[in-house]
């Protein structure tokens, strides 16, 4: 299994979609199925732009090989005050800033809870940890 | 209907350099990014928007879309027009409204 780190920068919007951009290219590479791809780009992408617009900065591990791929989002914090908000619709604690970027929907829990084959999240202040899984068993169907 | 097809339509410009070329397979119209992403279901989707940001550009990549317009007079940023020509996708503006653009737009296509 093949594991790659990257750095993610709170508020950095220039920069918010990178890692799901390099995930994206590396699953179009080996010929994984367009459902799949489309279900891991946005899951990553709104679990990335959770980090930068949510907490003070983090990184995410990426965890991959040929049956199953594992995105970590890991930051330091300040934590999600009530995860049962968090999943649902519409539920959003984001700036004017954050807004004007188009964000603040209160769809990100949501969406990757729909994409993911599994979400896992672990948040205290001192920073949350999702893990979003999934399985690329059929990666040769289009 | 190919993003080419739009610069036909009166007041709709193109701001960058990317391939019109690509197909159009519908229209979404919507300002927030998360909405876009949950209920985007096709590639080769062109999306209507007033976010003048990268990161209407970054998801119009990760779901494939076609082009991007801003509309309502908004003139797109610098920064947009970049992202926009790194990821190969069209960014095109126009003075009216979404409702009001989906309106001509679909007017044009029914000529086509």
């Amino acid at each position: 299994m093949e594991k790659f780190t990257y750095k993610i920068e709170a508020m950095d919007f220039e920069d918010a979609g990178y890692i799901s951009s390099k995930v994206k290219k590396m699953l179009e590479h080996d010929n994984v199925s367009k459902s799949i791809i489309r279900r891991v780009s946005i899951a990553s992408y709104e679990a990335e732009i959770n980090v930068v617009i949510h907490s003070v900065g983090g990184y995410a591990n990426i965890y991959y090989d040929k049956d199953s791929l594992k995105l970590e989002f890991i930051d330091y914090g300040p934590g999600i005050e009530s995860i049962e908000n968090a999943m649902k619709e519409g539920w959003s604690t984001a700036s004017q800033i954050d807004r004007e970027n188009g964000f603040g929907a209160g769809m990100g829990f949501p969406n990757m809870k729909k994409a993911a084959d599994e979400l896992l999240v672990d948040t205290s202040p001192s920073g949350t940890k999702v893990t979003i899984s999934f399985k690329l068993g059929d990666a040769n169907a289009s | 209907m190919q993003v080419k097809d739009l610069l036909n339509i009166k007041g709709i410009s193109l701001a960058n350099k990317a391939d019109v070329d690509k197909k159009i397979d519908g229209f979404y119209t919507c300002d927030l990014l998360s909405f876009a992403l949950g209920h985007i279901t096709n590639d080769n989707v062109t999306m209507l928007s007033v976010i003048n940001s990268v990161n209407i550009v970054a998801v119009a990549s990760m779901l494939n879309m076609s082009s991007i317009i801003l509309t309502n007079g908004v003139i797109p940023a610098p920064e947009v027009i970049e992202k926009a020509n790194l990821e190969n996708i069209p960014v095109l503006s126009s003075n009216l409204s979404s409702a009001d653009l989906l309106k001509e737009i679909y007017k044009y296509e029914a000529i086509l």
